[in-house]
Order: C-alpha cells, then sequence, then structure tokens
C-alpha cells in the first residue's frame, strides 16, 4: 500500500499565533501528476516544504516508503522540491550563476540527467553565465524547471513553476512535462495558479483550503461532477433540490446555480430539456467555490456595497 | 550507512567547489598580507603575524562560502546532519593539506636555499591546527551571515572584522608590544595545550553551528 508513496498524516505547522496546516492527510501515490491548488497564504509552500523535509513540521507524520522523511537520507533522495526562486532575495542560490547553481544540483541529486538537462537550457535559452539574481521572473522560473525536470527524482515537486512565463512557454513546460512523465513515470506535484491551464495536464486536483486538504480528486471526474444549471428561478430551485449547490448567481428572474454531483448521483438533464440549459464548469470556477472562505458566499465584495 | 556516507560525500564536493571559487579572493588576501608584510619592513614580531595572518584569513573566507550556501545543500534534498558533517570533513582536509603544503614548502626551501627554515611536526601540527580554527570560524560566519540575510549579513561580517581589527589594533597602539603579549604566548604554549585549545574551539563553533542548523527551515 505504501510502496513509494509519500503520505502526511495530521501534518500541522504554526508561525507565531497563525495556525498554516491544521492537521493535513494526503497521499501521494507513484506515476501520478498532482496539482496542488490554494488561495494565496494557504501554506502550500510550507506543506511542500515539510513534504520534502526541508522545513519541520509542527505535528503528524511525513513518510516515503513507510520511512520518516525527516533526516532520513534514502526517502530524501527520492524528492525533489524545485523551490520558486524570488528576485527579491540576495542571497544563497540568488548570488550564483545559473550555470553554478545546475553545478550543485548535478552534485546532489543521484539520478540526474546531465544531458536532458543541456538539452533544456538550449531549448529555454538560459545564458548560464547569468546571475540568478540579474535574471528576470520568467528566467527564474525556466531554471527551476530544468533543475526538477533534470533532478529525474521519482517524486518532483514544482513550485509555482510557470509564474513569469509567457503562453509560449507555458505550453513548450506543459509539453515538456508530459513527455518526461511519459518516458520516465515519475510523480509529478505542481503548485500552481493556473489553473485552467494546468486542467488538461493534472491527473489529480489537491485543493488545500483553511489549512487542510479540503478535497482530492482526479480532474476530470471532479470537472464532470460539477454542472452550471441555468434558468428560471423556480424551475432551478425545483431542479437542483438535493444537490450540492455551490454557487448562485441571480440575474433578474433568471438563476444560475453550480452543483456538484455525488459519486452514483446523475442530473436529468432530459427532463429539463428546453426549460434548463445545463453546461460545465470551468476548473477555476470550481476551485473559487469550493474555497471560498466564511462570509464570501454571496460572490465578491463591491466597492459600491459599502455602507 | 551507506547512503549517508554517499551524501556526506556529495557535499565535501559541493562544498569544495564553492570553496575553490574563491582560490581568487584568498589568494588576493594572501598577496596582500604578505607584500603588506614585508613593507613594514619589521623582522620580527609583525612578520611572523602577517605571515600568520596569510594563512589563516583566507580559511576563514574559504569556509565562508559553503557556509553561505548551505541552504542550497538542504533545498537539493541532503540531510542536515550530512551537509553538516560533510562541511566537518572538508575543513579537516583542506587544513591537513594545507599545512602539508606549507611543510613541503619548507622542506623543499631547506634543500635548495642556504638559508634553512626551521621546520618540525610540531610546526606541522600548529599550521593545522590554526587552519581548523580558521575554518570553523569561517564556516560559522558564513551561515550565520545567511541566517541573517544578503546585506545585513554582509554589515555583521564587516563589523566583526571591524571590531576584531580595532581591539587587535588598538590593543598594540595602546600597550606597544605588551599587548601583543597574550599572542606572543599563543605561540609559546606547549604543542597539546593550544592543541586541546583548538579542539575545545572546534567543538564549540561545530556545536552551535550545528544548533543553528539541525532544525533550520529553508528559505
Amino acid at each position: 500500500m505504501s510502496e513509494n508513496c509519500l503520505v502526511c498524516r495530521q501534518v500541522t505547522k504554526s508561525y507565531g499565533n497563525k495556525e498554516v496546516l491544521k492537521g493535513v492527510d494526503l497521499t501521494i501515490e507513484p506515476g501520478h501528476i498532482y496539482g496542488l491548488i490554494g488561495r494565496n497564504g494557504v501554506g502550500k509552500t510550507t506543506l511542500l516544504s515539510i513534504m520534502t523535509g526541508q522545513n519541520r513540521a509542527g505535528s503528524g507524520e511525513i513518510t516515503y516508503n513507510g520511512q520518516p522523511v525527516w533526516e532520513n537520507e534514502t526517502a530524501l533522495s527520492a524528492l525533489c522540491f524545485s523551490r520558486e526562486l524570488s528576485p527579491t532575495i540576495l542571497f544563497g542560490q540568488n548570488t550564483l550563476k545559473a550555470k553554478e547553481y545546475l553545478k550543485s544540483a548535478a552534485c546532489f541529486y543521484p539520478n540526474w540527467d546531465a544531458s536532458y538537462a543541456d538539452f533544456l537550457i538550449k531549448e529555454f535559452g538560459i545564458d548560464k553565465n547569468k546571475k540568478i539574481c540579474k535574471m528576470n521572473k520568467g528566467m527564474m522560473s525556466l531554471v527551476t524547471i530544468t533543475i526538477a525536470l533534470a533532478s529525474g527524482a521519482p517524486i518532483t515537486i514544482l513550485d509555482e513553476p510557470v509564474s513569469g512565463l509567457d503562453v509560449y512557454m507555458r505550453d513548450r513546460f506543459y509539453a515538456l512535462l508530459l513527455e518526461e512523465y511519459a518516458r520516465s513515470n515519475r510523480t509529478f506535484i505542481l503548485s500552481t495558479h493556473i489553473i485552467e491551464e494546468a486542467a488538461n495536464v493534472l491527473e489529480e486536483i489537491i485543493i488545500l483550503n483553511d489549512g487542510v486538504v479540503r478535497l482530492k480528486e482526479n480532474t476530470q471526474d471532479l470537472i464532470d461532477s460539477c454542472l452550471y444549471v441555468n434558468g428560471l428561478d423556480e424551475v432551478v430551485d425545483r431542479a437542483v433540490s438535493g444537490y450540492e449547490r455551490l454557487n448562485t448567481e441571480q440575474m433578474g428572474r433568471n438563476k444560475m446555480v453550480c452543483i456538484r454531483l455525488k459519486p452514483g448521483q446523475s442530473f436529468p438533464t432530459e427532463q429539463y430539456r428546453g426549460e434548463l440549459t445545463v453546461s460545465a464548469v470551468p476548473l477555476q470556477k470550481i476551485f473559487v467555490y469550493l474555497t471560498r472562505q466564511a462570509g464570501e458566499e454571496n460572490g465578491y465584495a463591491s466597492f459600491n456595497d459599502r455602507a | 550507512m551507506g547512503m549517508l556516507l554517499s551524501m556526506i560525500a556529495r557535499n565535501v564536493k559541493n562544498d569544495l567547489r564553492i570553496a575553490v571559487k574563491t582560490i581568487g579572493a584568498t589568494a588576493l588576501v594572501m598577496a596582500f598580507f604578505i607584500v603588506y608584510g614585508q613593507l613594514t619592513g619589521d623582522p620580527g614580531f609583525f612578520s611572523i603575524a602577517w605571515t600568520l595572518f596569510s594563512y589563516l584569513v583566507p580559511f576563514v573566507i574559504l569556509f565562508q562560502f559553503p557556509g553561505i550556501y548551505f541552504g542550497i545543500a538542504l533545498s537539493m534534498g541532503t540531510t542536515r546532519r550530512a551537509a553538516f558533517i560533510g562541511l566537518q570533513v572538508l575543513k579537516v582536509v583542506v587544513a591537513f593539506l594545507c599545512s602539508l603544503l606549507v611543510a613541503l614548502g619548507i622542506v623543499c626551501n631547506n634543500l635548495l636555499s642556504s638559508m634553512p627554515a626551521a621546520f618540525s611536526v610540531e610546526g606541522l601540527l600548529t599550521m593545522f591546527g590554526y587552519g581548523l580554527l580558521a575554518a570553523s570560524v569561517g564556516d560559522f560566519f558564513g551561515f550565520f551571515s545567511y541566517r541573517i540575510g544578503g546585506k545585513l549579513g554582509m554589515v555583521f561580517l564587516v563589523a566583526v572584522c571591524a571590531i576584531c581589527g580595532g581591539i587587535f589594533g588598538g590593543t598594540i597602539g595602546v600597550m606597544g608590544a605588551d599587548g601583543m603579549l597574550p599572542i606572543i604566548q599563543i605561540f609559546t604554549m606547549p604543542l597539546w595545550v593550544f592543541l586541546l585549545a583548538v579542539v575545545v574551539s572546534c567543538v564549540l563553533s561545530g556545536l552551535s553551528y550545528w544548533l543553528f542548523v539541525r532544525r533550520y527551515a529553508v528559505r
């Protein structure tokens, strides 16, 4: 069961009085591409750094192959967490040239693929002699992507890999990721805010909200389980009764409700043909509905609503 | 165990690569101290002090850098203990090799020159001890400046150097040769006392370094 699985059990973490993670339970199985999504400051990077032994959990347990990850050479050799490089930091790796940073990666990752790294550097047009702190955000992301893909680590984690990348490079990255995934069957975890684009790549979605894993589900199953039901107010109300409502939008006499089907549940679309419009919900919208905090149920606050 | 040794070896290799990067800067510092020592013209204690400085300061610089880049090792899947042990191993190896190089230099000088220099096993051990001590100061400074952060870290290091230099220079300035007495005593103390002091200092510096890194969260 736990073979080559990265497992988090009741992981907590606090910074001062702020409890960021409140008991995360998560199992990362081999041979999948996971997407870790959550709102800003929800603790995605904290969770990923704890999962890879770069930060210590307040409590709880993180294991790989049944062995604790913390200070475990065998477990850590199988994990790569390519951290997001920040242009505002002026110490550590940011003071190095790209080639020096890559040399360190080559030194530490036991499965480092030097020829693949060279291919990626050429493909991305990375100037190896440029200092990381002198690079633009997109180029920094490309360096982290190069390290992640060439690391050869069975579980590879990328933190915001596409931030700062233009559309072309994002597309190129997704293609390279899928190519490497097909070639090696490695496990990838991507933390991202660009959800809609990544939906085609991510096999499983993990939504982190309010310090816990709010949802972990197959991406296509999640998209299939959510529907927009649009039509006259009273017809919609009648049709969606008994279903989990994620969101309601009122437009005059019309109403659009987002419902989520439970396993085994289906919506009788044929029965309401001509009365209601039933359509798919974009993944990004599902994420918005599922991660709303208390007080945000009625949509976004407007400047016009001020007292 | 094999995995730990392999990880230690990877850390030694990476630290050495980083340290070697500073070879130009350390050579410059050595050259400065040697030339300055010669220019001051004092054949006595000061030339010994400058020679010693030219040997010690490069160790501090050399080992400051693995400390500064400690976070990289941890962010690339190495354990804290492997990174820590790797750095300690490298310190011992480099201190030993440097003292050996100095010894070889002296032997060559004695073979080729008409003015033989004094050389003894005690001298070799003393050089090794000083090297280890300076390297410990270096890695501690490096990691400390990393913890504090880029620019503030640099300010911290400059402040430490200024304070140490100020105390050193001020004492000599005020007290003259008498101010050098404690330093002269280091040269005259029995070897075993000196080596014991080195071991204690290195253990204490290593311990404080370990206390910093053992639960360190990578940024």
